[in-house]
């Protein structure tokens, strides 16, 4: 009871310092649909009888980058509107535990009597912020879709590949595996990103967390390897668009597997930590 | 409740901030904390309040480890460091929120407490609307919201006029009253002073002297 009654604080004073970040995602979201939908006009004009769907804006936004391969002379192309998405919503849950640690929350954590309630609750409001994120990323793509008259499928549009740079397909690309791609590996990803910044930022700033989680990302897109996360939220990693890609449900244990040990590494660790003043922290 | 620091010591990355510090704290007296800027008050009160951890040594309440038996006090009202209320919200929401985890605290109790530190008229204007005294008045009517049995106090008359320097010292005297524990850490000599009934003095994390004011009872020594 003590608990929903503190994730509950913590949900109201937590949105009041994320509200402007969401703004930021939802005008974000809004920009990559416009962007998507000028893009697209030329393929469909090369491509009659064809139209925009759902399916197409959210692998234009979600499907991440083709396979690199560092050749002399190959210029990375840098993913930026998958970054741009992912890197906001590990954002979006960055500041308030810790800066919520060195004010009113250190007057609610006495008063809770324990640590454990404090960081649990803590993970939880990070694990719901990203899913609010994603949430509200989702419903600008619907309204998106609806006003650039697309069709509310699933189905990717011939052109695509040609938009997103996709030379061959590994094999069919099936309905149900692209949705699972496209809407719970990203925001699983980001999620799992979110307890690793929330562990890491006991022992750092939180800043630093964040780059962390950057790195992983921006690796991720440069090599296309089963052991860096990002390569999971990227749809067009997977095993039926690239040969050698990703399996979705081993990136959903990974998720699991670092997702956990994070949470529970976070939880030990605050039981030791140290809580000193703003001027104090490391 | 008895509180007793055993050969308490703390070091912050490589730093001692306090060391060999033994003391015992009982309900119903208030002990004022005395010592310059970086002397260790508020790093022992952060001990006490369970926020840190004694690097050496241990501190007992009611025989129990702090941090090992306990994580926190079990009743404890705090004013550390500037107090941290939420500015989008009121002074009784504030308080109402910090309410909402004690189970002994009503609703009237938030109106009757901002009367107490002299908010009743404030009590539903936005936080960040206040003055740094005002502020300063709410951080103490959090301290000794759900009548706790050890209340520590730090600095509590930043901010203060006079008038709110005068109702600390009768709140002060309530708690004590009240059978309440009251840590006071404060640079203001007169008050600390005329508040405490025994006095620790601390230099470079070490305590120096220790002055009792007044003996069990209320009687001057």
């Amino acid at each position: 009871m003590k608990f929903i009654k503190f994730f509950h604080l913590d949900f109201r004073r937590g949105m009041h310092t994320v509200w402007r970040l969401y703004l930021c995602g939802t005008v974000l979201f809004a920009l990559l649909c416009l962007d998507f939908w000028n893009r697209s006009r030329i393929f469909l004009e090369l491509y009659p009888g064809t139209s925009r769907s759902l399916g197409d804006l959210a692998l234009y936004i979600f499907g991440g980058m083709k396979k690199f391969i560092p050749t002399p002379g190959a210029v990375f192309p840098f993913p930026t509107v998958w970054l741009l998405v992912m890197a906001l919503a590990c954002f979006s849950s960055l500041w308030y535990p810790l800066e919520d640690l060195y004010g009113f929350g250190k007057t609610l954590l006495t008063a809770c009597q324990s640590r454990k309630r404090w960081y649990l609750a803590k993970a939880m409001w990070c694990g719901v912020t990203v899913s609010l994120y994603f949430a509200l990323g989702w419903v600008v793509l619907l309204l998106g879709c609806l006003a650039m008259g697309g069709k509310f499928t699933w189905t990717i549009s011939p052109y695509m590949m040609e938009l997103m740079e996709i030379t061959d397909v590994a094999s069919t690309v099936e309905e149900w595996r692209l949705t699972l791609q496209l809407t719970l590996l990203p925001w699983l990803v980001a999620v799992t990103l979110s307890q690793l910044q929330l562990c890491l930022s006991l022992w750092m700033q939180p800043v630093l967390g964040w780059v962390v989680s950057i790195v992983v990302l921006l690796s991720s897109a440069y090599y296309a390897s089963p052991f860096l996360l990002g390569n999971y939220a990227m749809a067009l990693r997977d095993q039926q668009v690239l040969s050698d890609g990703v399996i979705w449900q081993v990136g959903v244990l990974y998720c699991m597997g670092l997702l956990l040990p994070c949470v529970l590494a976070g939880l030990i660790s605050f039981q030791h930590t140290d809580i000193l003043g703003k001027e104090g922290k490391s | 409740m008895s509180i007793i620091f055993e050969n308490v010591t703390k070091t912050i990355r490589g730093k001692t901030v306090l060391q060999g510090v033994t003391l015992s704290l009982e309900t119903g007296r208030v002990t004022g904390l005395r010592g310059i800027n970086g002397s260790g008050k508020t790093m022992l009160l952060r001990l006490l309040a369970g926020l840190i951890h004694p690097s050496e040594g241990k501190i007992t309440i009611d025989g129990k480890t702090l941090g090992k038996d306990m994580e926190f006090p079990p009743s404890m009202g705090l004013l550390i460091e500037n107090p941290a209320f939420l500015g989008q919200y009121t002074g009784a929401e504030n308080l109402e929120m910090l309410a909402s985890l004690h189970q002994n605290v009503a609703k009237e109790d938030v109106r009757t407490l901002l009367e107490k530190v002299g908010l009743a008229a404030d009590g539903d204007t936005k936080y960040r609307k206040y003055s740094l005294g005002m502020k300063q008045r709410l951080g103490i009517a959090g301290a000794i919201l759900g009548k706790p049995e050890l209340l520590l106090l730090d600095e509590p008359t930043n901010a203060l006029d006079t008038k709110g320097v005068e109702l600390l010292r009768e709140i002060i005297g309530e708690e004590r009253q009240r059978g309440a524990a009251v840590v006071v850490a404060c640079h203001d000599a007169a008050f600390l002073e005329s508040v405490s009934d025994e006095i620790y003095c601390l230099e470079n994390g070490q305590l120096t002297d220790h002055l009792i004011l007044r003996e069990k009872g209320g009687s001057k020594p």
